[in-house]
């Protein structure tokens, strides 16, 4: 017998998937800021909550390029998450992910939401004049909403 | 072996480094043409104050005429005024076809190119020398036109890749052999400008060695589209050090390579047998340069870390460095990374302050998406990355005209070791490729 298939809403661009995960984040209580220039490139969202800083680094699939990105966040965030829009989470991303104690935020198309598929560790790598530079920037951009 | 260390004009905003960090730090300077044909009571006045009267030459940019005509227009689709502007002191073989069409080597039978050469060679005795004769800057030191010429006169040139090897080659032969007759006991210097492809044919690059080795000239300029030193493999560098060594002749006649970085350097050291007599670069990405002009992109403040010879991303160093502990003390910063007086300037007794290097902006760009926010370099953090790149690039001169052959391979071999444990074998292979070379192995 065949099974009926779940209808997932169609994911439009990286936007608008950025977009969910600043809902997501926001419902959590954090303040979030898009697009932040740190180093040379632009952190898709930085999400703060109390004197916590989480860097999120955002593909609809090229999670290894993701990755990629994720690494000089370390100089600057206590939390590194990369969010995805895969139809689910590869394993292979998972374990890597997990190695790098790097979080994982999964846009469920099926529902047109985010949920956690792995949270990040705490990292210990920050480096505080690094830090500074990038707490300037968002107060000059500002925060979502 | 002396190695001269020649410098390249870019823009303006960039004049003071010439004299940087010393006045007498450059063997010379090379200007491109259509920067000349655009400003040359500019660069006149750059020449005379801001380079303590060292030699320059001009780099004629004949080859900008043989590609597709986008290459030479702004974002108007206008061709540059720089360019229709040099095309109109160098005749009509090429401003008839300027922005319309490439030129080809069927538009240069013998009479239109002896005019072109002339042209060309006219060009360039006299576009800067004599605005220089009548600058305020000469006032004082009351030099002639004629002494203010450049050192040598370059014979109009034309790139040679695979698909255009045989119909280019003769006409730039002939071009060097009529400048020759056109001297007027200037110095010519033969321009081998080739594609990475030529330089890997070994059947064209005899030819090339053959044809140009015969020139009665003064000496060579050399560059190969888009090589990258540090990518490059060890098939593709030894054949440059060969394509130097052979129109070297035995020292009998300077060969510069328009756009090197370390390895060119070293290859004209003892470590290299002498394959170039100097070596230029710019002051911004100027050791790999792309015949045809490609976009600029965003400028990302690099820093050069002195024992790998290269420029890496801001954040890249800043990871290997705090990873490492070499920014927990400055003493510990300036043993294992760089004591130059920049650095110890920047640094100040504090490590935090290497984040000066890397400090930047946002700015809002429009993109086809809409708007994106990039991140760029303060004026300042590109300050210190540059001047921190001339001091070092100054003692890598210095090193390999004055140090031995082993001494400047076992450096090679030190940054290897030191630096493959912490980034890898991949990033570090370009130390090995070049110590085996220099080593014959």
């Amino acid at each position: 017998m065949k099974t009926r298939r779940r209808q997932s809403t169609p994911v439009r661009s990286e936007r608008y998937v950025v977009e969910k995960v600043v809902q997501f984040l926001r419902a959590t209580d954090y303040r979030v800021a898009c697009e932040v220039p740190s180093m040379g490139q632009s952190i898709d969202v930085v999400a703060l909550k109390g004197r916590w800083l989480m860097c999120v680094e955002v593909k609809l699939a090229d999670w290894r390029r993701g990755l990629g990105q994720c690494r000089a966040h370390r100089l600057v965030a206590d939390y590194v998450a990369l969010a995805v829009a895969t139809v689910s989470v590869p394993p292979s991303l998972r374990e890597e992910a997990a190695a790098r104690g790097v979080g994982i935020i999964h846009f469920d198309r099926s529902v047109d939401a985010c949920v956690w598929a792995l949270k990040p560790t705490l990292i210990r790598e920050m480096w505080p004049p690094q830090r500074r530079q990038l707490s300037s920037a968002i107060r000059d951009i500002g925060y979502e909403g | 072996m002396k190695v001269e260390h020649w410098m390249t004009f870019a823009t303006f905003a960039e004049q003071d480094y010439f004299s940087y960090p010393k006045k007498d730090t450059y063997d010379g300077i090379v200007v491109n043409a259509n920067m000349v044909a655009h400003a040359p009571d500019g660069l006149a006045a750059f020449l005379l104050e801001k380079t303590d009267g060292r030699p320059y030459i001009i780099d004629p940019v004949t080859h900008a005429f043989q590609h597709d005509p986008s290459a030479v227009k702004n974002s108007e689709g206008k061709v540059r005024k720089s360019i229709r502007t040099l095309s109109e002191k160098y005749g009509g073989a090429v401003s008839n076809h300027v922005g319309a069409r490439p030129v080809t080597a069927d538009d240069f039978p013998t009479a239109t190119l002896r005019e072109f050469v002339v042209n060309c060679l006219g060009f360039q005795r006299d576009a800067l020398s004599v605005p220089m004769e009548g600058a305020p800057a000469n006032k004082y030191l009351g030099q002639s036109a004629e002494q203010c010429q450049p050192q040598a006169l370059v014979a109009p040139y034309f790139y040679l890749d695979e698909a255009c090897f045989d119909q280019w080659l003769p006409v730039n032969i002939a071009s060097a052999a009529i400048a020759v007759e056109n001297a007027r006991n200037a110095q010519i210097l033969a321009a081998v400008v080739l594609s990475k492809s030529v330089l890997n044919n070994p059947a064209a690059l005899a030819r090339v060695v053959e044809q140009y080795t015969a020139l009665p000239v003064s000496g060579y300029l050399v560059w190969v589209d888009e090589l990258d030193e540090h990518s490059a493999g060890s098939i593709l560098l030894k054949q440059l050090r060969h394509l130097g060594l052979s129109l070297r002749a035995g020292g009998t006649r300077s060969v510069l390579s328009l756009h090197g970085g370390y390895f060119s350097i070293l290859a004209g050291s003892d470590a290299g047998g002498g394959a170039f007599s100097g070596v230029a670069h710019g002051p911004e990405f100027g050791e790999v340069r792309a015949v045809v002009p490609v976009g600029g992109g965003i400028p990302i403040p690099r820093y050069y870390i002195p024992e790998l010879h290269r420029r890496v991303k801001y954040r890249e160093a800043l990871q290997l460095f705090a990873s490492e502990g070499w920014l927990e003390d400055a003493a510990s910063f300036h043993a294992a990374v760089c004591e130059c007086t920049e650095c110890l300037a920047t640094i100040a007794g504090n490590p935090k302050n290497f984040v000066k290097f890397g400090e930047s902006t946002a700015v809002t760009v429009r993109r086809k998406s809409g708007f994106v926010r990039l991140d760029y370099p303060t004026p300042e953090a590109k300050e210190h990355c540059l001047k921190h790149y001339l001091q070092r690039k100054d003692r890598e001169y210095k090193a390999a005209s004055s140090q031995s052959a082993a001494v400047l391979r076992d450096d090679l071999k030190s940054g290897h070791a030191k630096y493959k444990a912490l980034l890898g074998a991949e990033e570090v292979s370009h130390l090995e490729i070049w110590r085996r070379i220099f080593a014959g192995e």
